[in-house]
């Protein structure tokens, strides 16, 4: 039996998870969500944000990510429209692009927030692995980096980016961002050298890198995760995908802690058995 | 059920990358292979329209793709030093290849000079130091002493001119705890993060794809 349980394959644990996070999936139950100190000085810096203010915001991360990370780029980018800022996108990862033109589909065109005038798509624009040159740039000379929007327009005939030089004309600075270019590079370039406030949302295995940034006060708050989506999503009172998969993450976690426990268990008992 | 080609694709390879789970495969071979393939290509061409296409060539020639305003010739520069980066590939003109590098590290070692000592240096020095004892505060002087403890005694592991017994080995024992505990938490949110992928996979074939719930 012991010697059964040491060599379990490991498919079966697979099997069990997934099928723990799709009926909890189909049968979803409602949590209640408590908002760390984090997110709610993400979401405290957002709320600042006043009418005609201009809001500069990053999509930096791939499909990877996506499912903790984008809820939380919707949601942000709903609360600064709400609050009646205009938003600046752009993205320095390739598979950004999508996901950029998602939250415009999702968010901005549904709220009847226009194009050029409201928000602007700058597209994606490569920077290198570090993406230090194109972050130094924007600061400076946004034109020089972004001379056309994602759709050709030229920058000059962009309404929202008139008067637009670089992050000082901006109140606040957006990034998703699930690596690098990202968050770190926002840091040491724009936020250093320019002292752009950051809000950042970033996944559940970097955020452990980025607290000591918000500490510092270079990051003004964090979401991090579906957690942390979910968070904000409560704070705006919209609920998405974030709280939508909050109760399947829980459940997964227990299963997965009760796997640890069970392993540990198998351990000492096969341990016993053997000098018995 | 989902009536969209493009979502019947995206779930059928989403399905044959996970049928690895089970044992390796013909059908996740096909997935892995396309998956490499697709975002080759993509990158590439991304990659071409914003480097070469928006930043050199529309730059030095604006009117060839119908947009107003001067030629700017600068960015050619940087053509150019791509060029003598690619000079590498041509036996007998390796050496210019050089230039180019030691341009773009010269470039980038002045770039991240400036933010790595202040971002990642001077301001997170000014945020740790911190008052040891906060008055009426007692959450504050718990977080900054057990901040302090920690950084000191996780430091102090990695001194090795002086060997870990006696008071010394207690301090670095406590260094070894704090180590550990960060790293448990590092890998429980790692854990966290896999898990929100499998959840954002599987209310894509449930809700998307299927339909049978809706988020």
């Amino acid at each position: 039996m012991i010697e059964r349980l040491q060599t379990l394959d490991r498919r079966w644990i697979f099997l069990i998870l997934f099928l723990a996070v799709a009926g909890s999936l189909l049968f979803p139950h409602t949590l209640h969500v408590a908002v760390e100190p984090y997110v709610q000085k993400a979401y405290d810096t957002l709320d600042l944000l006043k009418p005609g203010d201009k809001v500069l915001m990053a999509f930096d991360y791939g499909p990877s990510v996506a499912p903790e990370i984008h809820p939380a780029a919707l949601a942000m980018l709903r609360h600064s429209f709400e609050r009646g800022a205009k938003v600046v996108m752009y993205t320095l990862w390739n598979e950004g692009l999508p996901f950029l033109d998602a939250s415009i589909q999702h968010v901005a065109v549904p709220m009847g927030k226009r194009e050029n005038i409201d928000y602007v798509n700058l597209g994606f624009k490569w920077g290198g692995l570090q993406g230090s040159s194109v972050i130094e740039g924007m600061g400076s000379n946004l034109k020089a980096v972004f001379p056309v929007t994602h759709e050709g327009v030229p920058y000059d005939q962009v309404p929202i980016l008139q008067g637009v030089k670089g992050y000082r004309d901006f109140k606040v600075l957006i990034a998703v961002s699930a690596g690098s270019p990202g968050v770190d590079e926002y840091v040491r370039y724009a936020n250093a050298r320019y002292s752009i406030p950051i809000v950042a949302a970033v996944t559940r295995v970097s955020a452990p890198k980025e607290f000591p940034y918000v500490n510092g006060k270079q990051i003004y708050g964090l979401c991090s995760g579906l957690v942390g989506s979910a968070e904000y999503e409560e704070l705006i009172h919209h609920p998405g995908l974030g709280i939508a998969g909050l109760f399947a993450l829980s459940v997964a976690n227990l299963v997965v802690i009760a796997f640890i426990v069970f392993g540990n268990l198998i351990y000492f008992w096969g341990r016993k058995s053997k000098k018995g | 059920m989902s009536h969209d080609l493009g979502v019947w694709v995206a779930a059928l390879l989403t399905l044959a990358a996970l049928s690895f789970l089970y044992k390796d495969n013909l059908f996740y071979r096909i997935a892995e292979n396309i998956f490499v393939g697709v975002s080759s290509a993509w990158v590439f061409a991304t990659n071409i329209h914003s480097d070469l296409i928006d930043d050199m060539l529309l730059k030095a020639f604006p009117h060839a793709f119908h947009q107003p305003g001067p030629p700017d010739l600068k960015p050619l520069w940087g053509g150019l030093i791509g060029l003598l980066i690619l000079s590498r590939l041509i036996p007998g003109w390796t050496s210019l290849s050089r230039w180019g590098i030691a341009f773009v590290v010269g470039f980038q070692t002045g770039i991240q000079l400036f933010g790595a000592i202040v971002g990642n240096v001077l301001l997170q020095l000014n945020s740790t130091i911190v008052p040891l004892f906060v008055p009426r505060n007692l959450s504050a002087t718990l977080r900054n002493g057990l901040g302090t403890l920690g950084t000191f005694t996780s430091l102090s592991y990695f001194y090795f001119s002086r060997e870990q017994k006696g008071w010394f080995g207690v301090v670095t024992r406590l260094g070894v705890w704090f180590l550990m505990i960060s790293f448990g938490a590092a890998y429980g949110s790692t854990v966290m993060t896999r898990m929100s992928i499998l959840i954002g996979r599987l209310q894509f074939l449930l809700s998307t794809w299927l339909g049978v719930i809706h988020t």
